[in-house]
């Protein structure tokens, strides 16, 4: 055979620099606004970890002498709120209750979503037909109304929110994992592993989840902003994190009876969440189609 | 290459009255399909048996269910003697190394995520009974046997031609050596030459390991080329069978007749 | 044009830009199509006979670079302008593909379909194409062909789908009818039948077929004559009896040797693949092309590409090669296949 000749579906052999240079191209294709989203989500991120390390208070610090102060007072770079609670300190601790439960959550629904959606689609008959019910009609219960539920057995609490917000991610994650599954469930090599004798759930592991990770992670990485959203609306209607506890839709909440006086008590917290939600969301699409497979060659 | 004892050693295959239905959805108005309606076939050990067939003759069916992928509606198959008509997953799990399958599409039938010495490997650890060592000492030697160069071994299915992911194929699916091997159309997808090639490295093979072989084309030529006997197929039911040489000089059956005559090549 | 070539192709050349450099998919094909004649274009993946076909019709990707002249009568084709094409194609010269379901649109029906090219070409009422949509069916033998003008091509089987196409192609009696691998995704039964159609629809309507395959079964049965292609050049050219049974170029002769074929007397010899792939050329051959595979292969055939040559024993037959005269590849022992 002739060396170096390329056959319609064999590539030619390339040389080390042409590797490096093929290699180099497969870099995912990041836009501009999907970078300044990561920059974004990064910012946050590091904020929710680190911040409460450096706030300059306790965010449940009362102190009455310094009521309502405007941003700009001294040692309170953001102001102070009703009771004299530095909004900066409480800021950044409400980063780190925000973007727990709207992170957790959609990891819940993921990890619960997956195998459901994965199972559905590879057994498939009357099993896949009772999954995909009940997934549709926990489709059909806002997550609202799953809070609200939860919070008329319990008490609500952030792990409320969280079981809500994520049951609510379930089926959707569910649905794309089993359409993936359903893509490569009947190709040959599948059934060759069939006839190999291989497990199910090595088959699963193996063959299928390859196929599903792909889709999934695209859809985590765009319920995320969704989450946090959801779980700034859950505290802010006290169907979640429970005051005195800082969180972002909390302090809405309360920034409400003050909006004329003190209006920055709502603007930092509503800013804060939707830019938050902006840059996950951008990061989200960036992902996206960076992981879609390219036009063609 | 003609079975031998046939008194001490039962057929490697048995099908009788072999039927599969699918009920297709409601809403796409057909009601159900007999893809295959009462089919009876013998293999006798070291005997390639053709099933020849257009499309929506059932032989792929035919296939699924004698590799048990599909369960029979009604029927048994007995493989070397053993029924597995309705055995369960777990039932099947050591009866797996004895039957295997070659596939028709190039593409599709090897995990594009693995390396063709995983691929090779995977039915000898399914069964988790040789080490790891062993196991690739008989990956090798099934890769030379089947003409690949070692080399192809870390190597992925896109980075190999047509003709060499059939070969990668025909490895997998001989290195627990089976007693029987389902031949899917394994050659329909290739180009002529190199379906010259496939085909004659069936014919060493199938000499060299004595499997029996149902092998399954629409090609009259390439069947004539390897098979023993014939089984001809038309809509679910088989047609006719006989030795090679009876269906191609004197068939029976119009629709054989047919089917010959849409063949031939004339020099 | 002088001679009585309906359809000539001369020095054809399509290339393309990749991005590990050019690929020459077509590099100086030349053939001529006659009145009345079923013309076969051979050859394996990667030959360029569809490139050929299409870009008759200026079909080709719009990334390909092509040069040459394509003359039909008197008319050059390539430089034609778009609207002329537009005239010619489906009604002049129509073109057959080997998928109908991707030719055919899914959101139609095939009664539409075929009347839309009649009223488009011919100008008639609904009414009038109505009328001629079922005489073109019966034409191509389409069985309940009124029940099928409202059927959608999901609805149709894959040889009913195909004479759907036929019949739009044939709808304005074209002169030239081009046919990509018509038969290759059929059953065999139902390639006989389409086949045996497009010899009488060929006879009845008098039009030539250029019929690109790389079957030759079906070239045997359907060619006046072949053209043999092989890495974007024409290796052989010959009327179809000859080139069967008196091949002239090692590749022809290799083809021959690799397809099975039941021959009741003889005994069954084993096939003689041809080992290694076809190239894909990335620049002027330096050598025969075919010369890494040929097993008759001689120092003068690494000099250059062997110009198409007058075979010495028949007429009108041509081969681009140095012998004069290929052993026998039967009497060969076949070597032990190398991996391809």
């Amino acid at each position: 055979m002739t060396a170096g000749v390329a056959g319609p579906d064999r590539p030619a052999p390339v040389s080390p620099r042409a590797a490096a240079r093929i290699v180099w191209s497969l870099k995912p294709r990041f836009s501009a606004l999907a970078v300044v989203g990561a920059v974004g989500a990064l910012i946050v991120v590091l904020v929710a970890i680190f911040g409460p390390l450096v706030a300059p208070y306790n965010p449940d610090a009362v102190n009455f002498n310094l009521v309502l102060a405007p941003p700009g007072t001294a040692h309170h770079l953001l102001g102070t709120d009703q009771l004299g609670r530095d909004v900066l300190s409480r800021m950044l601790y409400g980063a780190r209750t925000t973007l727990a439960v709207g992170i957790v959550s959609t990891l819940l629904g993921t990890a619960v979503g997956l195998p459901y959606g994965m199972i559905a689609g590879y057994f498939r008959g009357p099993l896949d037909a009772v999954l995909m019910r009940i997934a549709d009609v926990m489709l059909a219960f806002p997550f609202l109304l799953l809070a609200v539920g939860l919070a008329a057995i319990s008490q609500p609490t952030l792990w409320t929110a969280v079981i809500a917000l994520g049951v609510a991610q379930v089926p959707q994650i569910a649905r794309i994992a089993r359409a993936a599954t359903l893509e490569v469930r009947d190709l040959e090599y599948v059934q060759a592993a069939q006839v190999n004798g291989e497990r199910d759930l090595t088959i699963l592991r193996r063959q299928i989840l390859p196929n599903v990770l792909r889709p999934v992670t695209v859809q985590t990485t765009v319920a995320i902003p969704t989450a946090i959203v959801g779980a700034s609306i859950l505290s802010f209607l006290g169907l979640g994190v429970q005051p005195p506890t800082a969180d972002w839709g909390g302090m809405l909440a309360q920034a409400q009876q003050y909006l004329y006086q003190a209006a920055w008590l709502g603007v930092f917290p509503g800013v804060a969440i939707f830019l938050t939600a902006f840059c996950f969301n951008l990061l989200g699409d960036g992902i996206t189609d960076a992981l879609n497979p390219r036009g063609r060659r | 290459m003609n079975g031998s004892d046939m008194t001490t050693e039962p057929p490697t295959l048995t099908v009788t009255g072999l039927r599969k239905t699918f009920h297709l959805p409601r809403t796409s108005g057909r009601g159900a399909v007999h893809a295959v309606a009462g089919v009876d076939l013998t293999i006798g050990r070291g005997e390639i048996v053709g099933l020849v067939g257009e499309s929506g003759s059932g032989k792929t069916t035919v296939a699924h269910c004698v590799l048990r992928l599909l369960e029979p509606d009604v029927g048994a198959i007995a493989l070397d003697g053993t029924d597995i008509t309705h055995l369960s997953r777990r039932g099947l799990m050591p009866l797996r190394p004895k039957m295997h399958m070659v596939f028709q599409d190039p593409y599709s039938s090897l995990n594009p995520r693995m390396k063709v010495a995983d691929i090779v490997a995977a039915p000898l650890r399914a069964q988790r009974q040789l080490p790891r060592r062993k196991i690739n000492a008989e990956v090798d030697e099934m890769l030379d046997q089947v003409g690949l160069p070692l080399e192809l071994r870390g190597r992925y299915p896109h980075e190999l031609s047509g003709g060499q992911r059939q070969r990668v194929g025909l490895a997998r699916s001989l290195i627990a050596r089976p007693l029987l091997l389902v031949a899917d159309e394994p050659t329909s997808a290739l180009d002529v030459s190199v379906q010259a090639a496939i085909l004659n490295q069936f014919a060493d093979l199938q000499r060299d390991l004595g499997f029996s072989c149902l092998f399954i084309s629409h090609n009259l030529a390439v069947v004539h080329y390897l098979c023993d006997r014939i089984a001809v197929m038309q809509r679910g039911e088989i047609v006719e069978t006989g030795p090679r040489e009876q269906i191609f000089r004197s068939p029976s059956h119009p629709y054989t007749r047919e089917l010959l005559s849409a063949t031939e090549v004339s020099p | 044009m002088n001679d009585n070539s309906l359809l000539r192709i001369e020095d054809l050349r399509i290339s393309f830009r990749t991005a590990h450099g050019p690929v020459l998919a077509v590099n100086g094909v030349s053939l001529s199509l006659r009145d009345n004649e079923v013309l076969a274009v051979v050859g394996e993946s990667g030959s360029g006979k569809t490139l050929t076909g299409l870009s008759v019709l200026g079909l080709e990707p719009p990334d390909a670079t092509v040069t040459g002249r394509i003359w039909f009568r008197d008319e050059e084709l390539r430089s034609a302008s778009p609207r002329r094409l537009r005239d010619i194609r489906g009604a002049t010269i129509a073109m057959i593909f080997q998928e109908p379901m991707t030719s055919l649109n899914p959101s139609l029906t095939v009664g539409r379909q075929v009347a839309e090219v009649v009223r488009r070409h011919q100008g008639l009422s609904w009414k009038d194409a109505r009328s001629r949509v079922l005489d073109l069916f019966d034409l191509v033998r389409l069985p309940s062909g009124a029940r099928h003008l409202r059927s959608y091509p999901h609805q149709l089987s894959g040889g009913m789908r195909q004479r759907v196409m036929i019949a739009m192609a044939v709808a304005c009696d074209p002169a030239v009818l081009i046919a990509d691998e018509p038969t290759t995704a059929l059953d065999p039964t139902i390639q006989a039948q389409i086949l045996s159609l497009l010899r009488d629809l060929r006879a009845s309507l008098g039009m030539s077929i250029l019929l690109i395959t790389h079957d030759l079964g079906v070239v045997s049965r359907m060619a006046d004559r072949v053209v043999v292609m092989y890495a974007g050049h024409v290796l052989e050219q010959a009327p179809t009896a000859e080139l069967l049974s008196s091949p002239a170029h090692p590749y022809t002769t290799g083809l021959l040797g690799a397809v099975p074929q039941p021959d009741s007397n003889a005994e069954t010899r084993r096939l003689t693949p041809i080992a290694g792939q076809v190239p894909l050329l990335r620049a002027e051959p330096t050598t025969c092309v075919f010369s890494p595979r040929c097993a008759h292969v001689t120092p003068a055939c690494l000099t250059a590409q062997p110009a198409l040559r007058q075979v010495t024993r028949g007429e009108a037959h041509q081969a681009a090669c140095v012998l004069d005269r290929i052993p026998d590849p039967a009497r060969e022992t076949a070597p032990r296949a190398q991996a391809t």
